[in-house]
C-alpha cells in the first residue's frame, strides 16, 4: 500500500521543504515564497508500482523546482530531493516524449503513458499498449532505454541498465523502511499546523511550529492518588527473585500499590511457578493467571483486565486513571508507572515508557525511558479498584 | 560514562550496545542500544551495584564458578540476553550449558 498519495504527497513534500528552509539548508531566494502545485506526477518503478511523485514548486506560474516525495516504503526518508533549475511541466514533457517516439517510429501505437524510474532516480515515458510496454524513452535525450540485461547475482547495474529499485532492495530492508517512514508520516498527521503547508514560508512556518512545540512535552508518572500536589512517584520496584520470577514480580508491584502486600513466593504459588529452589516461569498459554492472581490476591476488589494488543493509548489512559499496568513484552514481564512523550526535534517525537523491570534478579532497574516505538508488546494487564455498591 | 560493551545473542549475533554509566566503583545506570543504534532505553538500578560484577569479564567469570565449583568453563564469558534483550546477563559457557550471570545473581541453563 502507498504511504502518500496525490492529496497528501504535496501536503508532506510542503511540511518538508518549509522544515528545510526554515533550518536553513535551502536557499531563501529560490525557495521562499513559492508553493507547491497541488497536482503530483506519479512516478512508477520498473515493476509498476508507484514509487514516488514528483511535485512541482512554483513560483507565481512558472517552475524551476520540484520536491520528489516517497509513496513506496524503499527509501531511508519521505523526502527523497529537491531539485533547482528544472522545470517539470508533466503535460509538457509528455508531449515531447510522444513527438520524439513519433520521430523514431512513426508506426508507434500506444494508449497509455507513464513515468518510470528506470534507473533510480533517472526518469524515462514508458508507452504501454494494455500492458504491454512498446517504447521507453529516457526523459529530455529521449533515447530509447535497452531491454533488461542479464546480470549475475552480485553484478550492479550499469550507467544505461534498466532495473527495478524495488525488486533491487531485500524484503527486509522493505520492512525496516516501511516503520521508519510510517512512524515519520505519523509524525508529521500530528503535527496540527495551523498553516498551509504547500505554501513555502519559512517565518510563518517556525511561528506556527513554535506555538505546536511550546506544549508538545506531556509526561505522566503513577502519584498517590489522581489529586494534582500528591506525591510522585508512588511506586515501588520489585526485584524477581528467580531468574524466572518476572511475572511475580510484576504482580507484586501491582498488588504492593494498591496496599496488598505479598511476599513474591506466595505470588509465585498462586501463579504456579513453584518454589525458590525449584522455580519456573509461566507458560504462555498460561497469561490469564495475572488476572485472576491479581483479583483472586484482593477478594476480587480488583477488577483486572488482560489486552492482546497493547497501544500507547492504552498505557498513556491507564497511567492519566492512575493505574499502573504489567507489560509483558517477548520473554519477560515488567510493571509500567509512567509515561512520556517529548517532542524532541521537529520531526520526532520519542514516546517513553517509565518501566519498573524486575531484571537483574534481586535488584531490578528502573526504566526512565523505554523507547515505545523500538519495542515489541505482547500483553498488557491493567487492574482497578471495583467500587462497593 | 564507561565504555561501550557489545551485546551479542547466544549464538554471537551483534544485538545491540550496553553503555554504563558509572560512579567510582559502581554502577549507576546504563544506556541500552539495539544494533542499528537505536536508543532502547535508559535505565537506572535503585542502588548502585558494584561495577565488576557488570563490567569486568574476569570478576563475572570468578561469579560465575564460585556459585558452581564443578563447572568447566569452555570459552570466554561475554555480554549477552536471556531470551528477551532487555534481560541483560553476562555468558559463561561451560561443559554441558551456560551459567548466566546477572549481576549478583547467577544460574546455570543446559544445553
Amino acid at each position: 500500500m502507498a504511504l502518500t498519495n496525490r492529496q497528501t504527497a504535496p501536503r508532506i513534500a510542503g511540511l518538508e521543504v518549509n522544515s528545510l528552509l526554515a533550518a536553513g539548508v535551502l536557499p531563501p531566494s529560490r525557495f521562499q515564497e513559492t508553493r507547491l502545485s497541488a497536482s503530483p506526477t506519479p512516478i512508477h518503478d520498473l515493476n509498476g508500482e508507484l514509487l514516488f511523485y514528483r511535485v512541482p514548486i512554483l513560483r507565481g506560474r512558472v517552475t524551476d523546482s520540484y520536491a520528489d516525495v516517497a509513496a513506496f516504503p524503499v527509501f531511508g526518508g519521505l523526502l527523497l530531493r529537491v531539485a533547482t533549475g528544472l522545470s517539470w511541466d508533466e503535460k509538457a514533457l509528455l508531449k515531447a516524449a510522444e513527438t520524439a517516439a513519433r520521430k523514431q517510429k512513426r508506426s508507434l501505437k500506444f494508449d497509455k503513458t507513464r513515468f518510470v524510474a528506470y534507473s533510480y532516480p533517472k526518469v524515462a515515458v514508458q508507452f504501454l499498449l494494455g500492458d504491454e510496454e512498446v517504447a521507453m524513452l529516457e526523459l529530455g535525450s529521449w533515447t530509447q532505454v535497452p531491454p533488461a540485461r542479464q546480470r549475475k547475482a552480485d553484478e550492479p547495474p550499469s550507467n544505461f541498465d534498466r532495473w527495478s529499485v524495488i525488486d533491487e532492495f531485500p524484503p527486509l530492508r522493505q520492512r525496516e523502511s516501511e516503520k521508519v517512514l510510517t512512524e515519520r508520516l505519523r509524525q508529521w498527521e500530528e503535527l496540527k499546523i495551523s498553516i498551509d503547508p504547500r505554501t513555502i514560508d519559512a517565518t510563518a512556518y517556525l511561528r506556527a511550529v513554535d506555538a505546536i512545540l511550546a506544549v508538545r512535552t506531556e509526561t505522566r508518572q503513577i502519584a498517590y492518588s489522581p489529586i494534582p500536589g500528591d506525591h510522585v512517584p508512588c511506586f515501588e520496584l520489585r526485584g524477581q527473585r528467580t531468574n524466572v520470577w518476572c511475572v511475580a514480580a510484576s504482580v507484586q508491584m501491582i498488588l504492593d500499590f494498591y496496599r496488598y502486600n505479598y511476599d513474591q513466593t506466595r505470588l509465585a504459588t498462586e501463579l504456579g511457578l513453584g518454589t525458590l529452589s525449584n522455580p519456573n516461569g509461566l507458560p504462555y498459554t498460561d497469561d490469564n493467571k495475572v488476572v485472576t492472581t491479581l483479583e483472586t490476591m484482593t477478594a476480587n476488589a480488583l477488577d483486572a483486565s488482560m489486552n492482546t494488543s497493547p497501544s500507547w493509548t492504552q498505557f498513556r489512559d491507564e497511567i492519566r486513571a492512575n493505574r499502573p499496568l504489567i507489560s509483558f513484552v517477548p520473554g519477560h514481564s515488567r510493571a509500567v508507572a509512567g509515561y512520556t512523550a517529548t517532542r524532541t526535534l521537529l520531526w520526532n517525537t520519542f514516546r517513553g515508557l517509565l518501566v519498573y523491570d524486575p531484571w537483574p534478579p534481586a535488584d531490578g532497574v528502573i526504566t526512565q525511558w523505554e523507547n515505545f516505538d523500538a519495542t515489541t508488546y505482547r500483553r498488557t494487564f491493567s487492574a482497578q479498584v471495583t467500587l462497593v455498591p | 560514562m564507561g565504555e561501550p560493551l557489545q551485546i551479542v545473542s547466544v549464538d554471537r549475533e551483534p544485538a545491540g550496545w550496553f553503555v554504563p554509566l558509572v560512579d567510582g566503583e559502581f554502577l549507576v545506570a546504563f544506556l541500552q542500544f539495539d544494533e542499528r543504534l537505536t536508543l532502547l532505553r535508559h535505565s537506572r538500578f535503585p542502588r548502585p551495584v558494584d561495577r565488576r560484577l557488570w563490567l569486568d569479564a574476569d570478576a563475572i567469570a570468578q561469579r560465575a564458578t564460585s556459585t558452581f565449583p564443578d563447572a568447566q568453563p569452555v570459552a570466554a564469558p561475554f555480554l549477552t540476553y536471556d531470551g528477551n534483550i532487555t534481560r541483560i546477563a553476562w555468558a559463561l559457557p561451560v561443559a554441558g550449558g551456560t551459567i548466566f550471570v546477572a549481576g549478583d545473581y547467577a544460574y546455570y541453563a543446559a544445553t
